[in-house]
Order: structure tokens, then C-alpha cells, then sequence
């Protein structure tokens, strides 16, 4: 390493743990760990009302608090999810999918303890790759474009196949329904409005999240309102309540493979500009079903369910910041606020940055880190009560969860047009879980559909007019030996336990 | 003067008209996503306009449709001035020609200007394209490949005129949805060009990723500023007096007469800038005070202070000038009509 680099990096290190600076990213992540409690509410949302109050402050503490803002408080909004199968933001959607399940099996401190543990261990894997691409990423940023975007979508529809339950057809369907979902809006191409019937609400298109509130959390209070069950768990006494947050950071380490492979899409993923942390999730829980051996069990409490989007969603901060220190482009919606508060400071992204402020660049790095560290933490000190309200009269929480998902579909973009739309896809979700259908490929489709159209287009022309030559670049290369290995790897391992099984009942 | 019907508004602004916006919560409509051009001066003016107004702004972005969504919502709020927003002119006026019927003049009421738009043509640093002229030698040998966001943006207006001004043979490739897309186009060299507001990409020509190429303006419009600009010194201007559009015309033995038009037309199409809007129908009084408030905020030293921190240009008008200036813009796109819309529809296949 660059011994200036060396230099940087220790000053940055001193300069976040050191007195008072200490503060400000310890403060930044302890109201930014209270404001995503709720769902709808993240840390994007908070930096925007932060930048205002922050103009007169000098550039160091801007770093400390807004890199402390960048990945903060993502856990909160998966403990939501985990026991009230809410989710904070888009990017804890996914942890529901197996989180709440263990809630119901009383294994929220399991739960919890799991998605503490892969967060703050991803985060730690995407800053530890941060710090090792700073010299090389500007050309690592370059590398990608449409066509390794197109088929990075495409690896993340193939793993719909694993997420589809019982029926492969029923996941298709629903993974269609996504994907039309997604089109509603204008056509990112021609600017043409597509499946609106000229109302404005649709122009805007359908936002992920309250379809994500509609179809999970609300759907989930019509079934508990319909089933009658007692408390959240099944239990009403703490004691009474399985696993342990210990067993919940045990099955990180038992499944490290797992939780590097995630990570690592994770900070891929959040490297591609434009692209949210959802992406990252489920992209990361379809390889994790993908790739289980026994895989009967996700969707229905699997730890490697939780840990694997977890790792991702928390890994792909440290890679969202890799194009916004390169070249001053937002890889997500955090580090875009983040950008726009640098730049109302005076502090250009990019090239001057690097050269001119690189002991800053880490304070950013340490205080995303430290900040990741104290939430996850923190919230493995607020395991016993979080776990309580899984012991909970289902008759005094349901209000609360209802309040919650509608105030967390209204606050997300400040449309009352949202509720509605979260109401029908809580009825939509409730029919699909009540007749079996498959809701995790719809929502998988929907997060994709942009980066595969939008990309798909651009490839079909670059390719046609002779800018590109897709079948001589590495990453798409290795892109589709991955999308291979996806659709078919399945069906040989079938093929092959049929013939082993076969040989077996020959011998005996 | 930048102000003068202002000095009139202000002897006749309402106090009782703010009155009523005191401690209210007003809505601050942006076109386009967190980070981006429009969102970024938002929050710049954010703090001063409601210290100003004695009101708090929450800032909401609606970005879909490059920034017709937001300008509808804008149009359709009441008119009880606590909706207000900010909207791309040039860009409302181009999707005219595209079947909107959004007015930048008449379906809002114009309190402000922010500044004009400058328009530059942009090729990446690697392209191997230095200047204008290497661009032309380009364009002799094969068309120049531009990407735009879609069919139906401010940039599909620009590109065919330039196009037809420089004589230089185009396809479009369009799909690149914000201002970081297209600039990672261009510089991963995917595109040759790209037609972007100077604002929105001064970091990027500052650090060397992308390099300037002509600046779409006329001398008289936006020349001067852009000569004071050090960021564009020495970069071609297509309009005015000496323009490249005259120069080509000349070569061509095409009527440097009409060039010139054309091109001065043009630059006060894509110049029209960037304005501050509320709701038509807004009652006098209050439209008086937002005019006042908007104006001192856009005039305060404060502002130009925080402004100048972090590189963004203010270059205020009052609402008479803007709307003249978005009268005569208007007047421009019907020359450009027939080419413009022969262009979408190619877009389109």
C-alpha cells in the first residue's frame, strides 16, 4: 500500500476515536438508529434535513456525521422487519422473507442476533474491498456498463427458480406480475407513458415500497386478524421464547463461505450507480437458496435466508462508495444525498478529493465503520426487549404494525395515493399467501426490472452500432457462466442424485 | 438590471400575504432525484427561504418523466402558496413538441429565475477528441454517436440543430437515464458525445474526466459569462458574431445569415433556465410576497456565499424577465418543430 495511503488512513483513524470528534458520528448514529426505527424514515431522509443545519460546520465533522449516515442505523430497519415483518427501507425487505418467520417460531434473538452479526461484518468486508480499491477504482468503475449490468439482472432473475417455492410456474407468474409492475410509467427510452390510463399516480410509476409494506406487512395483519394467533411467537412468557443471540452469530461463522459470497455481491452490486440496496438483498438470498444444498426450509425461517441479505445490504455501502470517491457518481440513494452535502460544502468527489483530501475520504471510511459497528451493537444490547414483543397480545400489536406500515408508505414519498396502493397489495399479498403463490419473485422482478430494461436496450444498440462487442468482455463472460450455472447446475445435481439413488436401489 | 420590476414588487408586496405562510409547512417540488442538479440548489436555497419566509420547506422529489411529473404537480397544487418548486424551462417547452401541454410561462406563476442554463457539448477525456475541430474530422469519416436520456428530453431539441449547424452526421443512443449515466457513457466511451448543462458536470470537466467541446449559447446570451468562466475559456461558442454556426455556414456556402439565427435561437431555447414556480391562479398578495422572498433570498450575500463554496452559479432574473425570456424561447421551438419532432420519432424506432 501507498505509504501516503498508510498516512491517511491512521490520521483518519485518530481523527474519528479521538475528543470530541468522537461524538459526532456517535451521535449521527444514535438519532439516525431512533429515526429509521420507524419504516419509511432512513438515513437518506435524515441527511436531507441534516444538510441545512450543517452549512456553517468545517468539512471534518460534514465527514463524520454524514459517513456515519451513509450506512447507519440499516439494522433498525431489519429488526422491524424481523419481528413485525416490516421493513425499515427497501433494502430490509428482503430480511422479512426469513426473519419473521423465526420471530413466529420464537427465535427472534436468533434472528437478531444473526442480522447484527452479518451487518456488521459485511460492512467491515465492503470497506475493507473500499479501502483496497482506492487506487484502482476509478478503472474498476469503468468496467461495468450496460452489458455487465444487463446481465447482472438476468443473474438475479435466474435465481427466481430458488425462490419460487413449490410450484416453478406459480414463481414465474408472479416473477411476470413484477416485471409488469415495474413497467408501469414512462418508458425510460422513448419517454412515453406506458400502462398509466392517464392517471397521474402512475406516472410516477409504483414504488417499491408500499408494495413491499402491501404484500408483506399488511398481508401478515389480515392473516393474523383471520387466524386468530395469540402473540407473534406462540409464546407469552420471554422464558418460553428458543435460540439465543450467541447461536444467531454462531450461524455467521458456520456459513462463512456463504456470508463472503453475499458480501461480495453486495459490493458489487452497490457499485453500479443507480442501483439500491434491495438489489443487493435479494440478489445475495436467491444465490443463498440457490446454492443450499437442503433449500426446503427458506422462506420458512432458514437462517442463511437472513444472513446472506444481511451480509449484502450492509457490504454494499462500502461498494456504493467506490463510484462516488472515483468519479463524484452516487452508487445509491445514500451516497447521492451524500454527494450533494459534500458538494454544498465545497468538497468535490472524485479526482480532487483523493489527491487533495484523502485523510478526510477516510475519516468518511472510519465513520461509516465505526457507525456500522455501534448500530449493530446497539441493537444486540436491545435483543431481549425487541424479543418481547413477540410474547405480545397480537390483539394490541396489530394496530401499532398497521399504523406503522401505512405511515412508512405515506412518508416515502409523501403521497397518500401510496396507502391505497400498500392496501391493495396487502389484500393481494394475503390471497397470494392464503393459495400458496409465491410473493418474494414478484418483489425480486420488480427491484430488477429497471437495470434489465433500461440496460437490455442500451446493449441491443451499443452492440448494433458497433461500440461494444459484448462477447469479449471478461465480466459478461464470467456473468454467464454464473447465469449457467444457475439454470442448469440445479437440474444436473437432480439428474445425478436420480442416478446415484438409482444405482443404490440396483445394489440393495 | 437584473431586478427592476422587483423594486416595484417590493413597495407593493403584502405583509399580511406572508403572514399567513408564517410557521406553515411548504412543499419545495424538485425534478429530479436526491443529489442531482435541481436537488442540490434546492437545498441551498432550503434553509434561506425559510428563514425568509418564516415557514419550514421540506424539499420533495419527483423525478420521474424528466421532471414532468413534477412540474404537473406543481400546476395542479392550490394555489395557497405552499406549493412552490423549481422547473427546467427548456425542458417543459421541448416536451411540448411531444405531446405535453405543460407551459413554463402560463401554467405556473413564474416567481423567479435561478439562472440560465448553459449547454455544452461534452466527449470523454480518453475519447481522443480534443477539440471541435478533431469532432468535424470525425464526423467526416462516420456519424458521431450521442447519448441522450430519451426520446423526449431537452437534449433531443439540441442535438439536430447542432447537428444540422455544424453539418455533421449523428445517431442517437438513448436510454441514459441521469446526468451520471450519461456522463459514465461518454467517459467509458461507449458514446462520443453528450449534450449536458455545464452546472450539472463542472466537477466532472474540472477533474479531466470529460472535456468540453462547444458551448451551445450565443456571444451576446451567454458568452460573456462563459468567457469570465475559466472552466469554458477558449471553448467555441456556436452562436453570435463569431460563432462556429457562421463559420460553417461560410464553409458550406450556406446563408450565414440564418445560421446565425438559428443557432442565437437555439441558444435562447436551451438558455431559458432554471426558474422558481408556484401553482397558476395564485392570489396577487401572495404571489407578491413569495416574488419578494424568492428575490432577496436569491440576492442575499448568504447565499452567494454558500453558493460559491460549493461551485454553483446564481444568476437570478425576476419573474417579468424570465417570462420574457421563456416568451421568446417559446418563439424559438416553432422554427425547430419539424426537425425536432422528425428526430423523437427516430429516437423512437
Amino acid at each position: 500500500m501507498d505509504p501516503v495511503m498508510i498516512d491517511a488512513a491512521l490520521e483518519g483513524l485518530r481523527l474519528v476515536f479521538s475528543w470530541p470528534y468522537i461524538l459526532y458520528p456517535l451521535a449521527a448514529t444514535l438519532i439516525a438508529m431512533l429515526f429509521s426505527a420507524a419504516p419509511g424514515l432512513n438515513s437518506s431522509t435524515l441527511m436531507a434535513l441534516l444538510i441545512p443545519l450543517t452549512y456553517a460546520w468545517e468539512p471534518l465533522p460534514v465527514m463524520l456525521v454524514f459517513g456515519a449516515l451513509v450506512g447507519g442505523a440499516t439494522f433498525m430497519g431489519s429488526a422491524t422487519a424481523i419481528l413485525f415483518n416490516i421493513p425499515g427501507k427497501a433494502s430490509n425487505a428482503v430480511t422479512l422473507l426469513d426473519g419473521y418467520p423465526m420471530t413466529r417460531q420464537g427465535q427472534a434473538k436468533t434472528a437478531i442476533g444473526c442480522a447484527a452479526a452479518a451487518s456488521a461484518l459485511g460492512s467491515t468486508l465492503g470497506i475493507g474491498v473500499l479501502i483496497a480499491m482506492l487506487p484502482v477504482m476509478r478503472d474498476a468503475v469503468l468496467v461495468l456498463g450496460p452489458p455487465e449490468y444487463l446481465m447482472l439482472a438476468i443473474w438475479g432473475l435466474t435465481t427466481l427458480a430458488a425462490v419460487a417455492g413449490d410450484s416453478l410456474i406459480k414463481g414465474l407468474i408472479a416473477a411476470g406480475f413484477g416485471l409488469q409492475l415495474a413497467f408501469i410509467g414512462y418508458d425510460p427510452r422513448t419517454a412515453e407513458p406506458r400502462f398509466t390510463f392517464g392517471t397521474e399516480y402512475l406516472q410516477d410509476g409504483i414504488s417499491l415500497v408500499p408494495v413491499l409494506l402491501g404484500l408483506f406487512a399488511l398481508a401478515e395483519i389480515i392473516d393474523l386478524m383471520v387466524s386468530g394467533r395469540e402473540t407473534l411467537s406462540g409464546q407469552r412468557r420471554m422464558q418460553d421464547l428458543s435460540g439465543s443471540v450467541l447461536e444467531g452469530i454462531r450461524a455467521v461463522f458456520r456459513n462463512f463461505g456463504l456470508f463472503i459470497r453475499s458480501s461480495l455481491i453486495g459490493i458489487v452490486i452497490g457499485a453500479i450507480p443507480g442501483i439500491g440496496g434491495s438489489v443487493a438483498g435479494f440478489v445475495a438470498y436467491g444465490h443463498a437458496s440457490q446454492t443450499a444444498r437442503d433449500r426446503s426450509r427458506f422462506g420458512h425461517g432458514d437462517i442463511r435466508g437472513l444472513l446472506a441479505p444481511e451480509a449484502a445490504s450492509d457490504a454494499k455501502d462500502g461498494g456504493a462508495l467506490v463510484p462516488t470517491l472515483a468519479l463524484g457518481i452516487p452508487g445509491g440513494t445514500g451516497t447521492a444525498m451524500l454527494l450533494g452535502a459534500l458538494t454544498l460544502h465545497g468538497l468535490s468527489p472524485g479526482r480532487e478529493l483523493l489527491n487533495e483530501n484523502l485523510t478526510l475520504v477516510f475519516v468518511l471510511i472510519w465513520s461509516l465503520f465505526l457507525s456500522n459497528w455501534i448500530t449493530s451493537l446497539l441493537g444486540l444490547s436491545l435483543v431481549n426487549p425487541m424479543a418481547r414483543l413477540g410474547t405480545i397480545r397480537t390483539s394490541r400489536l396489530i394496530p401499532v404494525i398497521l399504523a406503522l406500515a401505512m405511515i412508512g408508505a405515506i412518508q416515502y414519498r409523501g403521497l397518500a395515493a401510496d396507502a391505497v396502493c400498500a392496501a391493495v397489495f396487502g389484500l393481494l399479498g394475503y390471497l397470494m399467501k392464503r393459495h400458496h403463490w409465491p410473493r418474494v419473485p414478484l418483489v425480486i422482478a420488480m427491484s430488477l426490472a429497471l437495470l434489465l430494461e433500461t440496460n437490455l436496450h442500451l446493449t441491443l444498440r451499443l452492440q448494433e452500432l458497433g461500440r461494444i462487442n459484448f462477447w469479449s468482455r471478461p465480466v459478461v463472460l464470467l456473468l454467464l457462466v454464473l447465469i449457467l450455472f444457475n439454470l442448469f447446475l440445479p437440474l444436473l445435481l437432480r439428474k445425478v442424485r436420480a442416478i446415484r439413488a438409482m444405482r443404490r436401489g440396483l445394489r440393495s | 438590471m437584473l431586478f427592476p420590476a422587483l423594486l416595484n414588487v417590493t413597495a407593493a408586496a403584502s405583509p399580511n400575504a406572508c403572514e399567513t405562510l408564517k410557521g406553515e409547512t411548504l412543499r419545495w417540488i424538485v425534478p429530479n432525484s436526491p443529489g442531482g442538479g435541481y436537488d442540490t440548489y434546492s437545498r441551498l436555497l432550503q434553509p434561506f427561504l425559510a428563514q425568509e419566509l418564516e415557514a419550514t420547506i421540506v424539499v420533495e422529489n419527483r423525478s420521474a418523466a424528466g421532471g414532468l411529473v413534477a412540474a404537473a404537480a406543481i400546476r395542479d397544487a392550490a394555489p395557497d402558496g405552499k406549493t412552490i418548486g423549481i422547473i427546467n424551462a427548456a425542458g417543459l417547452l421541448a416536451a411540448r413538441l411531444d405531446g405535453s401541454t405543460l407551459h413554463p410561462a402560463t401554467d405556473f406563476t413564474v416567481l423567479a429565475r435561478l439562472l440560465r442554463n448553459r449547454t455544452v457539448l461534452l466527449t470523454g477525456r480518453e475519447s481522443g477528441i480534443d477539440s471541435l475541430d478533431q469532432l468535424l474530422g470525425v464526423a467526416g469519416r462516420r456519424p458521431i454517436v450521442i447519448g441522450v436520456r430519451d426520446a423526449g428530453s431537452a437534449s433531443i431539441v439540441a442535438v439536430p440543430v447542432i447537428a444540422e449547424l455544424l453539418g455533421m452526421d449523428y445517431v442517437l443512443v438513448t436510454g441514459y437515464v441521469g446526468n451520471t449515466a450519461r456522463i459514465l457513457a461518454v467517459v467509458r466511451g461507449e458514446v462520443d458525445l453528450i449534450v449536458q448543462n455545464l452546472d450539472s458536470t463542472r466537477r466532472f470537466i474540472e477533474d479531466g474526466t470529460v472535456r468540453p467541446l462547444l458551448q451551445v449559447t450565443g456571444v451576446e446570451a451567454g458568452g460573456e459569462a462563459g468567457a469570465r468562466d475559466p472552466i469554458v475559456a477558449g471553448i467555441p461558442v456556436l452562436g453570435g458574431e463569431t460563432g462556429v454556426a457562421q463559420q460553417r455556414a461560410r464553409l458550406a456556402g450556406r446563408s450565414v445569415e440564418q445560421a446565425k439565427k438559428r443557432a442565437d435561437s437555439l441558444a435562447s431555447l436551451v438558455d431559458a433556465g432554471r426558474l422558481v414556480v408556484a401553482p397558476p391562479a395564485l392570489p396577487d398578495q401572495l404571489r407578491r410576497c413569495l416574488e419578494v422572498a424568492v428575490g432577496t433570498v436569491l440576492r442575499s450575500p448568504g447565499l452567494q456565499a454558500a453558493a460559491d463554496r460549493a461551485k454553483l452559479r446564481i444568476e437570478p432574473a425576476d419573474a417579468a424577465n424570465a417570462r420574457a425570456d421563456i416568451r421568446a424561447a417559446a418563439e424559438a421551438l416553432v422554427d425547430f418543430a419539424p426537425l425536432v419532432r422528425a428526430t423523437m420519432q427516430r429516437a423512437r424506432q
